[in-house]
């Protein structure tokens, strides 16, 4: 199982330093990302998932900052080189991390119309990590662009490959997107929340196109959303996020069929469903994820959990617990409940 | 793309007819024309003026047309024949004046135009880079005093430490020994060595506001999601900022000539006037404050005209290099 | 998503904060907060406040009277304010040398040596020069000056013709800023009032609007107010023409306010609060003033303050040119006609001050107007 990792985040923390107040929007993440495998990292808006997988490539910009733990990536299974690299030590703007970025780890975005630049041609841009990765000529690089256009089905390569952005619908741009971040062969792909802003049969189309391509290619896939349907659609494993911390991880069935922590419960029901009776309400989780630079004391999600135990939730950091193989949860209300118990440093 | 220029170029015609409007309006404006003050200024002289030549001067000028038809004949002169009408004050045709000295300030304008953006384009990318450093804080507050101060005073002061610590008077472009040589070379080096400080002082306004539009747009563009997907490929933090935000916040940058132009033209006749060069601006205020019309309202129309075709350029270079405009993309706000 | 997390937070995350009032207030006083922070607009509105007091009270502040004037300091140097007195002793009290003055016979221009010898005791709430204060009310008292109703101090020297360039600065403050504010006034009718219509209707009204705009933005503005001020007939009074120079800078300087409003309408026309009065069945002046209007006062404010130096840097180049605002009248222009002879200034370098006050007062009020500007609108 562990030669089959290639990115390992250990207690991860990004924190924004601001006049006011410091913002922990990753405060002690713990995730692994495995060959040929899907990661999806689920949660409400602003809890922290972009700001990590920002993270990862040091993309995170000031006033945020990687402040502490370990982001390993490990090299390929075929060299003698087993020696990971750990990103988080590196500098954000320096040579290393620079060779990291769109060869070994790619990414792509949420908004496809505004993370392509308008003003530069589609081949151009598609075509251009590869040529700052493998020095390759301006004409070679082009012929690879129609290549992974074709690769990612973009109808009428040859043309799209030489028109701007903006003559391209949405569906089409973050395709551009996924062939521009495929070009150099990565061995993890970031997909952070790359099917919300599109529409639900070209969401579809582009779900399937990154499954299949990670099935063909073997890369690691760490997926971000908010959307649980999605989830379901494409994860192998799933870890939720709650204010800057991992809640609950597993492998997706498990997670969806028995969840442990009351905001992964209180995340699924809120998910309409087909066939349920009109009558019924949607539920939804009560109040919001608070203010950014709140101190909660005790466990993050007890103001809005509905099954907090004053005294406790309110007092008491909980713990990681192991439920079962492969599942960590992290509720007061789970502790104990379990035999093995790891201690943790998150705060 | 063909379509484009056509449509800018259509869109001239009446800008440039609404200039000639305004500049007829203000060859009218004043009470009185010029044969009034013609008049008034032969009876100052002691001469008498009798009603029949007044009235036969009348009928050869049509002052007594009504105003469209004297507008049509002075515009038609213009089209036609490039007649402008007569300088009263100088006693010769206006266009025998005006087209030396408009040169010399269409020289002045676009020299102060290339080394405005020289200047202003690096100092204004480095200063949204480096955001809040010892250099940015400098150069916003040379750029602030830039702005602020009239070019005339400028001038004034130029010409004062020229005076003062130099001893010698400013002015002139073109100097005493060349004054009525035909070009050559030297010629043209001796007005290249006089002009720089001219360009120097009409360009402190304009290269500060353009530092300050580069940088607020660089800053816009700089936290752009396209600059981060550039990032995330790897790119050197320079190449990815010249090949990507600056080529994106020049778009603004290359429109702004349009209104920096009519700027530079308007510094350009003030500083004129301080430092006495051979441009537009002295015999423009002269022909004002004598009220020679006729020599007053050209030289607006041809300045307005010379603006209006600068802006056209503009336009035709930001649509070469925006493919947004050049495909008719409006991105929605 | 956005990088920081407290921009992707729901809008009604505000709302569940008791001590934080939602709504108008709050934004306001958020403004205000973030204006605070920024030192260089609270030193320019500083700055601004005294220029304001000084225009107020202009007659009362000044040594002297604009128009008073001294054959024998024609061109005085500007005498230094000396606190302390060391001559015997060590005193307090303010005093100022006088001048030794020696005239050439054959140029009749006076050369003047601090006369360490004379002292000329200056002092607060003194007597001088009579006025009447707001042209209403007959006083003698002034702030600071000589102790000796009929001895004169120059702390900024003499004009050509022995006149106070200190209380013909102040005095000008007066006019060039009220100008700045009458013009910018004007202008800021003309620009909401079209800009508003162009952006509310848009379509064939908007477009006829911006070529106007264009029209007159692409008309190079010295020589057309030059032209326009030229035709200003030269026997009308100081107020006739003080108020025929403010409607001309304005009829053009108007453009740039126009554009920021249009650009804010046509974005907020598609906002759901607008449609959302406007299915409710509010008038066009209802949804205009109620709705729309409100949600850019601060812009509005910003772009009023930041056109105001534009307007007097303008009335100061017309009227240095001769083609502003004419003599009596003192503004910084009129002061600066002094300074268009090298000779004059050469030999006296403070007839340029006034353009020291213009510089000055247009920094202060772009200060100003970038820091309302930049606390209103942080992301922008």
């Amino acid at each position: 199982m562990t030669e089959d990792v290639v990115l390992d985040i250990q207690n991860l923390r990004t924190h924004f330093v601001t006049d006011d107040a410091v913002v922990r929007a990753v405060d002690g993440v713990d995730l692994t990302v495995r060959r040929g495998r899907t990661l999806c990292v689920v949660g409400e808006s602003g809890c922290g998932k972009s700001a990590m997988a920002r993270s990862i490539l040091r993309l995170v910009e000031p006033p945020g900052r990687v402040v502490g733990g370990r982001i390993l990536l490990y090299p390929p299974a075929d060299t003698t080189d087993t020696e990971p690299t750990d990103l988080a030590s590196l500098h954000p703007t320096g040579k290393e991390i620079r060779s990291v970025r769109g060869r070994d780890v790619a990414m792509i975005f949420q908004e496809p119309m505004s993370s392509l630049s308008l003003v530069h041609t589609v081949g151009d841009q598609v075509g251009e990590s590869l040529r700052v990765h493998t020095g390759i000529s301006r004409r070679r690089a082009r012929e690879y662009a129609v290549e992974l256009l074709e690769r990612v089905r973009v109808p009428g390569a040859e043309r799209v490959v030489d028109s701007y952005p903006f003559q391209l619908s949405g569906g089409m741009r973050q395709r551009v997107m996924i062939a521009m971040a495929l070009s150099c062969g990565p061995r993890v792909l970031i997909a952070d929340e790359p099917t919300t802003a599109l529409d639900v049969t070209t969401q579809a189309q582009i779900l399937d196109l990154l499954a299949d391509l990670r099935r063909d290619s073997g890369m690691g896939l760490l997926f971000i959303t908010h959307d649980m349907g999605v989830v379901a659609e494409i994860a192998d494993e799933v870890a939720v996020m709650y204010l800057g911390i991992v809640v609950e991880q597993g492998p997706v069935d498990e997670i969806f069929h028995d969840p442990q922590h009351p905001y992964t419960k209180a995340l699924l029901e809120a998910v309409p469903r087909f066939g349920a009776s009109e009558h019924d309400r949607l539920t939804t989780i009560r109040g919001t994820v608070p203010a950014p630079g709140t101190e909660l004391p005790g466990c993050v999600f007890h103001p809005r959990c509905p099954e907090a135990v004053e005294g406790l939730c309110d007092t008491t950091t909980p713990k990681v617990t192991v439920p079962g193989p492969g599942r960590e949860v992290r509720c007061l209300l789970r502790e104990g409940t379990t035999d093995r118990e790891e201690s943790t440093d998150a705060r | 793309m063909r379509q484009y220029i056509a449509r800018r170029v259509l869109y001239m015609v009446p800008t440039l007819f609404a200039i000639s409007l305004v500049a007829f309006l203000i060859i009218q404006l004043p009470p009185g024309n010029f044969l009034t003050s013609y008049i008034a200024q032969l009876s100052a002289q002691g001469q008498g003026v009798d009603g029949a030549q007044v009235r036969a001067l009348e009928e050869r000028y049509g002052l007594n047309d009504p105003v469209v038809v004297q507008y049509w004949r002075w515009i038609s002169g213009i089209l036609t024949s490039g007649d402008f009408g007569q300088s009263f004050e100088h006693r010769r045709e206006v266009s025998d004046l005006i087209w030396d000295r408009i040169g010399l300030t269409l020289a002045l304008a676009v020299s102060t135009l290339v080394l405005s953006w020289l200047i202003a384009f690096p100092i204004g990318v480095y200063s949204a880079v480096r955001q809040y450093s010892v250099g940015d804080y400098l150069v916003t507050f040379v750029g602030f005093v830039g702005l602020a101060t009239p070019n005339f005073m400028l001038a004034l002061l130029f010409a004062w430490v020229s005076f003062r610590y130099f001893g010698q008077s400013v002015g002139g472009i073109v100097s005493a020994e060349y004054a009525d040589a035909a070009w050559n070379i030297g010629k043209l080096f001796d007005v290249v060595s006089n002009l720089w400080i001219p360009v120097l002082i009409i360009g402190t306004a304009g290269t500060a506001a353009l530092i300050r539009v580069l940088r607020a747009n660089l800053l816009d563009e700089l936290r752009k999601p396209y600059v981060t997907t550039a990032r995330a490929k790897g790119l050197p933090e320079w190449r990815l900022i010249l090949k990507y935000p600056v080529r994106m916040s020049l778009s603004p940058f290359i429109s702004t000539i349009g209104w920096i132009l009519p700027t530079l033209v308007g510094g350009e006749v003030m500083v004129s006037i301080v430092l006495s060069l051979e441009t537009t601006g002295p015999l423009l205020v002269s022909a004002l404050q004598s009220q020679d019309m006729y020599l007053a309202g050209s030289f607006i129309l041809v300045l307005g005209a010379l603006t209006v075709i600068g802006t056209l350029l503009s336009d035709l270079l930001l649509a070469w290099w925006d493919p947004r405009i050049r495909h008719q993309h409006v991105e929605r706000a | 998503m956005g990088l920081l997390p407290e921009r992707s937070l729901p809008p009604e995350a505000a709302t569940n904060e008791p001590d934080e009032i939602p709504g108008d207030v709050a934004q306001r006083v958020l403004i205000w907060r973030r204006f605070k922070r920024n030192k260089l607009a609270v030193f320019g509105a500083l700055l601004l406040c005294g220029l304001v007091l000084i225009s107020v009270f202009s007659e009362f502040l000044s040594p002297s009277t604009p128009y008073a004037y001294d054959a024998e300091r024609t061109h005085a140097p500007p005498q230094r304010l000396h606190f302390v007195d060391t001559d015997d002793g060590f005193e307090l009290g303010m005093y100022v040398y006088d001048y030794r003055v020696e005239r050439d016979e054959e140029t009749y221009a006076n050369t003047y040596e601090v006369d360490e010898s004379a002292k000329v005791p200056v002092g607060l709430f003194v007597q001088g020069q009579a006025y009447r204060m707001w042209g209403l009310f007959p006083m003698d008292r002034h702030l600071i000056g000589a102790k000796d109703p009929d001895t004169e101090v120059y702390f900024l020297g003499a004009d050509r013709n022995g006149r106070d360039m200190a209380s013909r600065i102040i005095h000008g403050t007066r006019v060039s800023m009220s100008i700045g504010l009458a013009g910018v006034a004007l202008s800021f009718v003309l620009g909401v009032v079209l800009g508003g219509l162009s952006g509310y209707f848009g379509g064939r009204t908007d477009n006829y609007v911006q070529r106007v705009i264009e029209f007159l933005m692409s008309i190079p503005t010295i020589p057309l107010w030059m032209g326009l001020s030229a035709a200003v007939p030269r026997d009308w009074g100081a107020i006739q023409t003080y108020f025929a120079i403010t409607v001309i800078l304005s009829l053009i300087g108007w453009t740039d306010l126009a554009r920021v409003v249009r650009g804010r309408f046509l974005s907020l026309r598609q906002e759901d609060f607008v449609t959302a009065a406007r299915l409710d069945g509010c008038r066009t002046g209802r949804v205009i003033g109620r709705h729309m209007l409100p949600s850019f006062t601060s812009h509005i404010i910003a772009s009023l303050t930041l056109a105001v130096p534009f307007m007097i840097l303008a009335e100061t180049s017309l009227s240095f040119l001769g083609l502003g605002l004419q003599q009596p009248v003192v503004s910084w222009g009129v002061l600066l006609q002094e300074a268009q002879n090298i000779h004059s200034i050469s030999g006296a370098p403070w007839v340029l001050l006034p353009g020291v006050a213009v510089t000055v007062a247009v920094l202060v009020l772009n200060f100003v107007g970038d820091g309302i500007r930049d606390a209103a609108d942080p992301y922008k």
